[in-house]
């Protein structure tokens, strides 16, 4: 084997090399290498990616590390398989605490070079010859004759001096010399971007000296004569070449090492599945007139799962699904899953493919590499409890979450690059956000223009612009995958080293290709709050309602999803708090298409998504389905596939029905295709696609105009859509949570205000909750547990009670504090007691007395806050036994307590808004008698009309300005009596932009109505200040989200919102 | 080393120096005899970007470090000398 270099970065070392493994493969193949090693800094996050460029390429990949030791790194090399195990084993350790000498341990399967310029025996040799002569003797004890003395020059001024040193000291103590190369990046090309990703790891500018920057452009993969000018050092070619020669290691098994189910044979998993099956059949098709077909389907399935050596891999997430049985944890699969009868049988997914038409092969087929995608949704409350039984069943050394790859996007690249070359703080955040998100920084020259608007034109701007672009594709950081969790038959430590995430949890440094890649099988546990909702709602319906006293929930799941009632109020549009189908779109969207079945649900949470709406298919199906349009198919071939969505291509499965039936192309080949028109999509493979599509269907008897139009039609399925199958899983939720509000609203307000699932504020959930004669009982020391809770009033009627963390300021430990006070000891005497008794600050006590958490204790808010004040006065510190009092008196003496007036309405509502977000009274209300005579309407008013020109006040709950909306600027607005959507169009947007950033506005515009739903063509926007009064500027007034105005705004309102209490305070 | 600044006239072999003339002792060639040392610094790629290669030479007169700041332009300086 000739020559080649030992000791290489690329960008995947996360701005510490500076270009990709795949430049790196294509440069040594082209200087006539046949290997090259990768040895990124801490990790091996790049090896995949690298042994595929190799392969391509046509050279040996030999994988490696820098390992952090003691004061510099080492180079370590993999001579095999166990090499590669010891080598993340090692780096393991690294991650978790810094490694020493001591730590190293001898090895048979590892090759050690002592590393460049920063590495440790360079960097010992600098500080003192003597500790270095220790150190390279530490090294060989451990090493032998796998250890060598790496030499690298980069044309520095030190480099030939400490050459010779390094040399001399190698040849003193007997050790070989190598030649490693230290290379950070491909081409002197590169050098620049190297230079700047090195600053922004650093955090300095490219006007600062610092001694870690590179000081010119040498660090590349030289040609290896030149190189052997520079070191004239044949010995330590020779034995990077024997080096090379000797590391041999094959990362990517070409199949799936699936986890090991719990088999007494592991011969028997098919037998094992199929039995399994078979009691799916009969306890979901029994009596069923699908019998028939879903055991041929079954046979299909198992049939192919079998071929693709999949059983284990379905036994293991069949073991998981049963485990949360056990527990009982809701959970729903979710995704493409759904297409397959024997995940349904399994009791994976909850759908019927048979019933809803699903097509398998979305899911799986023969020609599918990997692990299928099985994703299953969990009560996000109890997600963790699920991980943690995995890991406990697997065993920790077999399990880790997947990472996810953060490059760069444009805006990232701005704030980095524009950091960098010395932009100042505040222009930062303008600068990336006159830019849209999810951009390529290819892309960046289009968006000039704006960015001189942000930050002012510069000389320096075309510098910004060439470092965005050059910044594209690179990796930035590691980030956790949502829910991507790998079950690996041997311990991880084989394939991976294993790290911490930001939030301490255990992953892996590779992204959900690459671990596939790899071998390894993920299984995605998901958590999804809406889960967490309608599990405790119905946990709260059976506790409340049905008097049970081991409360569960699956009586929601034995429901027939046919109660015409839960349609008629979807249908009426009364559907915020509900999944999916909450948003101003999806509610203008409900009352066009008038869903009655679960069947038209399904269509409902498919059609408003970027796909569908990008290709403009929804005003089609909505026309068609109305019949004010008639149904046409461009070809027959099409008519059995488009029939249930009338001609109009709403689902994923289309998309690879269409491929496959009208184009002729094969199974594998469609699901191809559907994945192409779903994503970005390089034009080179959109054209080779086309052809290929349009030359299928000529072959099936396609005009070739005809064939054009289909195409042009699918390849209008921009971005991301729905599988049907998905839709389906997802519209049965939809279906709990519509039902749940409909019959059981206080146990459904209660689920959603504790667990969020949504996009609205509490303020506005506890309006819908009360509208549907749900009463809200304030915070309570005495009463409220650790979460939301239902009581029944006087009248029977059940009532959420607000737990005691929606108190500003009091996290759910504080509450926990004064929860456990009460539960030890009993109740609460007094204002006192409660001070006594529970640990928290005065800040704590006088957001509690402002809340109205004390008044069964004081009577009214005031006089608890004043004997709050008295108690900080004569008590001291609370949490604690009461002094000795003067003259034996108590802390308060009713004479300690002034008459005081009564609370007013505006002081009620203030302190609530400032305490708890929330209030019983909407803060518009109080304006309204001034609105009334300003000719402004209540949005409940807006009802009476159809059309016109009409004013209305809200407080503005959320602005979008969706990517798919074409400039159009969406802004809600609530007031007491409703909700309503104002549309803003582009030519209207900076007119009304400073505006409809007022936390509360009167707008008046365009009436548009289609049932129920009402919404406004704003032309008009002023801001109401005065209708906030004193406490103006609070955060909850601007609304939950808000993706078109600056966040300066919410900044403002949270640092003003945290002297609001203070100022209260003052005012008593 | 004692830092000069100072315009040179070089004449080369390829890239390497192989004598140079200085303007403030003119009549006089320093012939090359060695190159010690030779190393590379770039800066500024965000402005003006310059590529510094430094040599430090033995002449017959004594060592000095010569530099060339661009090479397309033959720009040659004396940046210092060692006693």
């Amino acid at each position: 084997m000739s020559f080649t270099y030992l000791h290489v970065r690329s960008y995947f070392s996360l701005l510490a090399g500076g270009s990709s493994p795949e430049e790196l493969a294509a440069e040594a193949a082209r200087l006539g290498m046949d290997a090259l090693a990768l040895t990124d800094v801490q990790g091996v996050r790049g090896a995949v990616r690298f042994a595929q460029a190799c392969q391509a390429c046509g050279i040996k990949p030999i994988y490696g590390a820098e390992v952090p030791v003691a004061e510099g790194y080492l180079v370590l090399l993999c001579a095999n398989r166990e090499g590669y195990g010891e080598l993340c084993r090692l780096l393991t350790r690294s991650l978790e605490r810094p490694l020493t000498l001591d730590d190293l341990a001898p090895s048979d399967n590892l090759f050690c070079l002592t590393g460049g310029r920063r590495g440790l025996l360079a960097r010992t040799l600098v500080a003192s010859p003597p500790a270095a002569r220790q150190c390279l003797e530490r090294l060989a004890a451990v090493f032998g004759e796998r250890l060598s003395v790496e030499l690298w020059h980069h044309l520095h001024e030190e480099d030939a001096a400490l050459l010779r040193a390094l040399a001399e000291l190698a040849s003193a103590c007997r050790a070989e010399t190598i030649v490693g190369g230290d290379v950070r990046f491909a081409r002197p090309e590169a050098y620049a971007r190297y230079d700047l990703m090195t600053c922004i790891r650093l955090g300095c500018t490219v006007f600062d000296h610092m001694p870690e920057r590179p000081t010119n452009a040498e660090a590349f993969l030289r040609a290896p004569d030149t190189l052997r000018r520079l070191l004239p050092h044949p010995r330590a070619f020779d034995r990077a070449a024997d080096v090379a020669a000797a590391c041999s290691v094959n990362l990517l098994p070409g199949h799936l090492i699936a986890p090991a189910p719990r088999l007494e044979d592991p011969t028997q998993a098919l037998p094992m599945l199929r039995q399994l099956c078979e009691d799916g059949l009969l306890r979901r098709y029994r009596s069923s007139a699908r019998a028939a077909a879903a055991r041929r389907q079954m046979e299909h399935e198992i049939s192919t799962i079998a071929d693709l050596d999949l059983c284990d891999f379905f036994l293991v997430v069949h073991e998981i699904i049963v485990e949360a049985q056990r527990r009982g944890i809701r959970y729903a699969g979710r995704g493409s899953a759904a297409n397959s009868i024997i995940a349904y049988l399994l009791g994976i997914t909850t759908v019927c493919p048979l019933e809803q038409n699903l097509l398998f092969e979305r899911f799986l087929h023969r020609g599918r590499a990997g692990t299928p995608d099985i994703d299953v949704d969990f009560d996000s409350d109890r997600r963790d409890e699920v991980i943690s039984w995995i890991e406990q069943r697997f065993g920790p050394e077999h399990t880790a979450m997947t990472a996810t790859l953060v490059r760069y996007g444009l805006r990232l690249a701005i704030r980095d690059a524009a950091k960098a070359l010395g932009w100042p703080a505040p222009e930062l955040s303008r600068l990336s956000k006159a830019v849209p998100r999810r951009r390529s920084t290819r892309e960046i020259h289009a968006f000039r223009s704006d960015l001189e608007a942000a930050a002012g034109a510069s000389a320096m701007m075309d510098i910004l612009l060439s470092c965005v672009v050059s910044l594209h594709g690179v990796p930035r950081h590691l980030g956790l995958h949502s829910g991507g969790m790998i079950l690996s038959r041997s311990p991880l430590w084989q394939f991976s080293p294993v790290q911490h995430s930001a939030n301490g949890v255990r992953m892996v440094q590779f992204d959900k290709d690459d671990v596939e890649a790899l071998g390894l099988v993920k299984f995605d546990v998901l958590g999804l709050r809406m889960l967490a909702t309608v599990d405790m709602a119905s946990r709260l319906v059976a506790g409340h309602e049905r008097g049970e006293a081991l409360p569960e929930s699956g009586w929601i799941d034995a429901l027939a999803l046919d109660d015409a009632e839960t349609y008629a109020a979807i249908r009426k549009g009364d559907n915020l708090g509900l999944f999916q189908i909450e948003s101003m779109g999806q509610m203008h969207l409900v009352a066009s298409h008038q869903p009655r079945s679960f069947q038209d649900l399904v269509t409902q949470v498919a059609i408003f998504r970027p796909g569908p709406l990008q290709a403009d298919m929804v005003h089609p199906f909505i026309r068609r389905r109305r019949g004010e349009e008639t149904v046409v198919y461009d070809h027959p071939l099409l008519e059995p596939i488009l029939r249930d969505t009338y001609g109009v291509v709403l689902f994923q499965e289309q998309i690879l029905e269409i491929a496959h039936s009208f184009a002729g192309m094969s199974l594998e080949e469609a699901d191809g295709f559907r994945r192409l028109m779903s994503k970005y999509r390089d034009p080179e493979e959109m054209k080779e696609m086309k052809e290929s599509f349009i030359s299928g269907a000529i072959r099936k008897g396609v005009p070739p105009e005809t064939a054009s139009e289909v195409f042009a039609k699918v390849s209008g399925y921009v971005g991301y859509g729905f599988c049907r199958s998905h839709a389906a899983a997802f519209a049965r939720t939809v279906y709990h949570s519509a039902y749940l509000k409909l019959h059981h609203p206080a146990a459904y307000f209660a689920g959603v205000l504790e667990h969020r699932p949504g996009m609205y504020d509490a303020l506005t959930l506890e309006k819908e909750a009360r509208r549907l004669g749900v009463r809200m009982l304030r915070a309570c020391a005495q009463r409220s547990g650790a979460r939301y809770s239902l009581e029944r009033d006087e009248g029977g009627h059940l009532c959420i009670r607000r737990p005691l963390r929606v108190v500003a300021g009091l996290s759910a430990d504080d509450a926990a504090e004064i929860l456990w006070a009460r539960l030890t000891a009993g109740t609460f005497r007094s204002v006192e007691d409660l001070y006594c008794r529970a640990a928290l600050d005065h800040d704590q006590f006088r957001a509690l007395a402002m809340a109205g958490a004390l008044d069964d204790l004081a009577g009214d808010r005031r006089r608890a806050l004043w004997e709050i004040g008295v108690l900080e006065q004569r008590h001291g510190t609370p949490g604690s036994e009461a002094p000795a009092r003067l003259f034996g008196r108590y802390a308060i003496e009713e004479d300690d307590i002034p008459q005081l007036p009564p609370i007013r309405a505006e002081e009620r509502l203030s302190w609530d808004l400032v305490t708890t977000g929330t209030s019983t009274a909407h803060p518009v209300a109080s304006a309204r008698a001034a609105l009334r005579t300003l000719r402004v309407s209540s949005i409940e008013g807006l009802q009476q009309h159809d059309r016109g020109f009409v004013r209305v006040a809200g407080r503005v709950i959320m602005r979008q300005r969706p990517p798919t909306a074409k400039g159009v600027v969406f802004v809600t607005l609530e007031d007491e009596t409703g909700v309503v959507q104002g549309i803003v169009y582009p030519k209207q947007v900076e007119r009304l932009r400073k505006a409809l950033q007022a936390p509360a506005v009167v707008i008046a515009g365009q009436l548009q109505a289609q049932g129920r739903w009402r919404a406004l063509i704003i032309l008009q926007a002023w801001p109401l200040p005065q209708v906030l009064g004193g406490y103006g500027g609070h955060l909850q007034m601007g609304g939950g989200r808000d993706s078109f105005a600056s966040r300066e705004h919410e900044a403002s309102g949270r640092s003003h919102s945290g002297s609001l209490l203070r100022t209260a305070t003052a005012r008593v | 080393m004692k830092h000069l600044e100072e315009a040179i006239q070089v004449r080369c072999s390829g890239p390497r120096p192989l004598a140079f003339r200085r303007s403030r002792r003119p009549g006089r060639t320093y012939v090359i005899q060695r190159i010690l040392r030779t190393w590379i610094v770039q800066t500024a790629w965000w402005d003006k970007e310059a590529r510094h290669v430094y040599y430090e030479v033995v002449t017959d007169r004594g060592v000095y470090l010569v530099c060339c700041r661009s090479r397309a332009k033959g720009a040659w300086y004396l940046v210092g000398t060692r006693d």
